[in-house]
């Protein structure tokens, strides 16, 4: 039962990652690799607020509104580049990002203070388990509960928003963006808000994971995170709304498949990475439709 | 496409007096590209109502002014002013250093678009995943289902302003002839039917001056009916400002619809009346070979093929080999072209399953007449290896060449010279020489030799192009892209001469745009 | 202050081989190849295990060397000349490229553990010149970088291949028109840059050792620093690697060695706004353009 709800827990987290990105990757067409980044941000947001005694309600806002805000990192540059110079720029968002979360250290200061906000490389520990209203999401079957709602609600947000004219606008934009700004669309302002949706949405699901984990350290942040979610995305086709779900199990499920067949920590965290990547090769190799972008009919 | 109400508003606009009033007016305009000085010192008014004909050569810089009047492209001075949509919006360039500061009133494509400036591409460039419906829906201004936070916050109302908006669309749809393939994607539908769509889109956009380049390139003469019945449809309701950027093969079609002339010739607007071109379209001379061919071959024999849409090859070869009947150079056999995702450059729309055939042997210089838009390009680069054909097969000399990359089509002796980029510009000119195997080298070019390539004008880079293209190693067939684009008198007869020594024994297919 | 100099002069001029690295496949096909990262990590991995099992140095150097140059090779045969005869789109050879580099630094990792090792122990020998310190090791890496340097540039400026390699950088279409074997030139770029990189991984390795996971930081400071430069010739990238090898050794001197990855990346980003095309840009169509 409790593996179930670990299972279930980790499956909302990581649809709500693949969700948002889906929103850059196949409704913008701009491949972006520093989700992991926003995911770190939102979880160092709420570990910090909820060690201060906020709630989880709060302490998610407050993340959510970092990401938020920040998503202008990688938003702006999306206003002159595509192709192989915005992912070259999301790569640098994305280390810069690990960058200040391993860096913004000082051996005397309490972590959470502004001289050492992240404590570096040892990272956040004992975050408490998310509360609100008086209420406490102690048991494991609670904070599935939570989880489910919070990747619900996202979910969601996301049908409406790509159901909508302003989905349509996205993917005309991503189609072609000249023939959109000769419209008269206000193409660099609607790119500013799917990234903005979509980092928010990464910090959210980042909140989630340092509420369930209760601790955090910069590899949260890794450029092989980001690599993992743009995989799920990938894997599970862009552009469309179920896609995502789909990626966001299968690759969840690969860890555990290893882990099942009794291969050591050690090699299964190498060997799963080296999956990542063939998978990368083979989607590019072999998806008729490119990469990113929507199936045609 | 709000017709009635843009007619409604006319007759307002007529009763106050309105209708006379200027649209666009541009002042002194100047753009240089590469040290090439596109537009010289362009000055035009445009009134309410007016029908523009934007002419010129390929090359002469229609595409650039279309650009600036659309607000694609910054001129480098100049102003441009345009009172639409109920009020004046001017530009004066280089711009003054607040504007470029400021994100507000730049010259973009947005602002004009919104002050009721619309335009067309040569290619439509509809949004290719979209339905038909969807293009046109899409433009609608002040959508509120375009507010991210509206869209999650109040899906009904969305809804119900989409549904409003889907009736309005079909029924634009539906008089355009386009009601059954309205759900359809965009880039499944033929050229025609999208230049359609891209008109009605630009209108659902607000455009009260709707700037068209080249609407009917590429369509046969059933479609040119259906576009040209639109244009005139919005020509009449002289609510519409409309500036037509079109190719001299198709003027003769819309002339009566156009109340003013513009020709572009050397960076400078002439401003005309239709009825003063009209005398030098109607002269017959459709059937007629360029004037160039005789300095080529000079005595000659000529078979002419119609290749559909327009276009013509003509099969040109001197009168002491018209008796030799020789195994042929290449051989073309139903051939499909394609750019893109379309098929170009064939037999018209019945028979667009069935490709082209045709055959030169040695001394044969081929020439494809055929209007902007035809496929010309893509032709040639089929037959040279850079595209590769979907259907159809290819021989040099007997032997088959398809799957063949075009070095490989190089060495076995076929030679492109490309309409554009047929230059390496970071090279010098002894460097492009060398590189090319060219061995003799003609004095005006050896003066050059130590000059950057992108340094030189466009004459002399044409020369060079043609240099290096057909001097180096030898060949059987050589394409030529519209080789003549820029040259001077004697600059042409010159490559004919060296054309024609060329022609003893190997076969030239030379692409032309058509004059009508 | 002189030795700050010193040896941010010589970690650039390592840097500005690199940058030629990336360029030299950059510009002539467009390839963004991220997996010279992995070829990078590769490199002194393959030398450090054959002095393990007996082998001489200089052997064990050129094997290193070759399989760097047939790693290289391999990228382009089974990814990305496939790729690029499907005209896919820009995007998908990067992606293509960093699923290689993941490929390449797991096995590895895997294989020989991810701590960091030296190539040569022991070369901290220091020689004063003036005011300044220099060890063995920094000195074979200026060597080597100089070295690398010059004989590129005397190849590209003034033989057929450096010729065809402008050309083709120049105007892809053209060069095979004019009947030069594209694919066959693009091997031999990706070849040559296998072996620049090589050549640098080692003289890194045996200055400050080496580790798995250090590639693709090292590259891609590399590919800042043609940015920077300018992408569009090659000269560009050397100036760059240099310009940036120095200021950050100036900078990690002076203000803290934490930040120096993120303050080359805030100065890419500055340049990417102000200068898209680099310090050094020829007027050439903008890929960021539509």
């Amino acid at each position: 039962m409790n593996y179930a709800c670990h299972l279930l827990v980790y499956l909302s987290i990581y649809t709500i990652v693949a969700q948002s990105l889906n929103l850059v990757v196949g409704y913008c067409g701009l491949i972006s690799l520093c989700h992991a980044g926003y995911f770190a941000i939102g979880s160092y947001a709420y570990a910090i607020a909820s060690k201060a005694g906020y709630g989880f309600v709060t302490a998610s806002a407050l993340g959510v509104s970092v990401g938020l805000i920040l998503s202008l990192a990688v938003s702006l540059p999306a206003w002159m580049f595509k192709g192989d110079f915005f992912l070259l720029i999301s790569l640098a968002v994305q280390i810069a990002i690990a960058d200040v979360i391993s860096n913004w250290v000082y051996p005397t200061a309490e972590p959470g203070t502004l001289r050492n906000l992240t404590n570096g490389p040892y990272g956040i520990a004992a975050i408490p388990r998310p509360h609100w209203l008086g209420h406490r999401a102690d048991t494991m079957v609670s904070m599935a509960i939570l989880a489910l709602a919070t990747a619900g609600l996202c979910m969601l947000i996301t049908f409406l928003l790509v159901r909508s004219p302003w989905g349509r606008l996205l993917k005309c934009i991503r189609d072609d963006e000249l023939a959109s700004r000769g419209l008269g669309k206000p193409v660099r302002y609607t790119k500013l808000q799917a990234f903005a949706v979509s980092c928010g949405m990464a910090a959210l699901a980042g909140s989630l994971y340092a509420s369930y984990v209760g601790y955090i350290d910069p590899s949260s942040a890794s450029l092989d995170n980001s690599l993992l979610m743009l995989s799920m995305v990938l894997v599970g086709g862009t552009g469309n709304f179920q896609g995502p779900v789909v990626g966001a199990a299968t690759l969840l499920a690969f860890p555990e498949i290893l882990r099942l067949l009794h291969i050591p920590a050690a090699a299964a965290a190498n060997l799963r990475l080296m999956a990542y990547g063939l998978l990368l090769i083979l989607l590019v190799h072999l998806r008729p439709q490119g990469i990113a972008g929507e199936r045609q009919a | 496409m709000q017709l009635e109400q843009e007619i409604l508003r006319s007759d307002i606009d007529r009763t106050t007096g309105a209708r006379n009033r200027l649209a666009v007016r541009l002042r002194s305009l100047r753009k240089t590209f590469g040290g090439q000085e596109v537009l010289k010192d362009v000055n035009a008014d445009i009134a309410r109502g007016e029908v523009v004909l934007l002419r010129g050569q390929n090359g002469a810089g229609k595409t650039t002014l279309l650009n600036i009047l659309t607000g694609n492209l910054a001129p480098d001075a100049g102003t441009v002013e345009f009172s639409t949509n109920g009020a004046a919006l001017a530009f004066s360039f280089p711009p003054p250093i607040w504007s470029r500061i400021t994100p507000w009133g730049r010259f973009s494509p947005e602002t004009l678009s919104r002050h009721g400036i619309g335009r067309t591409w040569q290619d439509t460039r509809l949004f290719k995943t979209q339905s038909l419906s969807d293009n046109i829906a899409v433009a609608s201004p002040r959508l509120i289902g375009e507010i991210p936070h509206v869209a999650v916050a109040n899906p009904l109302r969305v809804r119900r302003e989409e549904k409003q908006l889907q009736t309005v669309v079909a029924r634009v749809l539906d008089k355009l002839g386009l009601g059954e393939v309205a759900s359809s994607p965009a880039d499944s539908v033929s050229l025609a039917k999208t230049k359609l769509v891209a008109i009605a889109r630009a209108l659902q956009a607000g455009a009260e001056v709707l700037c068209l380049d080249e609407p009917l390139a590429g369509l046969d003469s059933t479609d040119v009916g259906s576009v040209l019945g639109v244009l005139r449809q919005l020509a009449e309701t002289s609510v519409f400002t409309l500036v037509i950027v079109e190719h001299d093969f198709n003027i003769p079609r819309i002339l009566d619809l156009v109340t003013t002339v513009w020709t572009l010739d050397k960076g400078r607007l002439k401003i005309e009346k239709p009825a003063d071109i009209k005398a030098w379209f109607h002269a017959p001379c459709v059937e007629e070979l360029p004037r160039w061919a005789r300095l080529v071959i000079g005595d000659v024999d000529v078979i002419t093929v119609p290749l559909g849409s327009g276009a013509v090859l003509h099969r040109v070869r001197s009168k002491r080999r018209a008796n030799i009947t020789d195994a042929p150079v290449l051989e073309v056999e139903d051939l499909v072209v394609h750019r893109g995702y379309r098929s170009v450059a064939c037999n018209g729309r019945d028979e667009a399953l069935r490709g082209m055939s045709f055959e030169l042997q040695r001394g044969d210089l081929g020439i494809i007449e055929a209007p902007n838009g035809w496929g010309k390009t893509a032709l040639l680069e089929t037959i040279a290896g850079v595209t590769t054909a979907k259907e159809g097969s290819l021989k040099l000399l007997g032997l088959p060449l398809n799957g063949q990359s075009p070095w490989n089509r190089r060495r076995s002796g076929i030679t492109l010279l490309q309409a554009r980029d047929s230059s390496f510009s970071s090279l010098t000119v002894r460097d492009s020489l060398h590189l090319a195997g060219v061995a003799y080298v003609q004095d005006d070019l050896r003066a050059l030799a130590s000059r950057s390539v992108s340094s030189l004008s466009g004459g002399e880079k044409q020369r060079l192009a043609f240099t290096c293209a057909c001097d180096g190693q030898s060949y059987d067939l050589a394409l030529l892209d519209e080789p003549f684009t820029g040259l001077d008198d004697k600059s042409i007869s010159g490559i004919c001469k060296r054309l024609s020594a060329h022609l003893g024994n190997a076969a030239a297919l030379v692409a032309v745009p058509s004059l009508a | 202050m002189n030795q700050i100099l010193i040896n941010g002069t010589i970690s650039g001029l390592c840097a500005g081989v690199l940058a030629l690295a990336f360029t030299i496949v950059y510009l002539p096909t467009g390839v963004f190849h991220i997996a010279l990262g992995a070829v990078y990590a590769a490199a002194p991995f393959i030398a450090w295990d054959g002095m393990h099992h007996g082998w001489p140095a200089p052997v064990a150097v050129v094997i290193a060397v070759a399989c760097a140059v047939i790693l290289s090779a391999l990228c382009e045969l089974i990814n990305h000349w496939p790729l690029a005869r499907r005209r896919n789109e820009p995007g998908a050879h990067m992606i293509a490229s960093l699923g290689v580099y993941m490929i390449v630094v797991q096995l590895l990792a895997w294989i020989w553990g991810s701590e960091t090792r030296m190539l040569f122990p022991g070369q901290n020998a220091a020689i004063r010149v003036h005011d300044v310190l220099l060890s063995r090791a920094q000195m074979v890496s200026a060597m080597l970088a100089v070295a690398a340097l010059v004989i590129f540039y005397v190849v590209l400026w003034t033989t057929k291949a450096g010729l065809q390699l402008r050309a083709l950088s120049d105007n892809r279409k053209e060069f095979g028109l004019r009947g030069f074997n594209a694919r066959i030139t693009r091997l031999w770029t990706f070849m040559a840059s296998g072996l620049l990189v090589s050549i640098v991984a080692l003289a890194n390795a045996n200055d400050i050792g080496f580790d798995p996971d250090s590639g693709l930081e090292t590259l891609l400071v590399a590919v800042a620093a043609t940015i920077i430069g300018g992408r569009a010739s090659f000269v560009g990238p050397a100036l760059g690697g240099l310009l940036v090898g120095v200021v950050r050794t100036e900078l990690a001197w002076y203000l803290s060695a934490r930040w120096q990855d993120t303050f080359t990346y805030v100065v890419l980003v500055i340049f990417l706004f102000m200068r898209p095309k680099g310090l050094i840009g020829r007027p050439r169509r903008l890929e960021a353009e539509t």
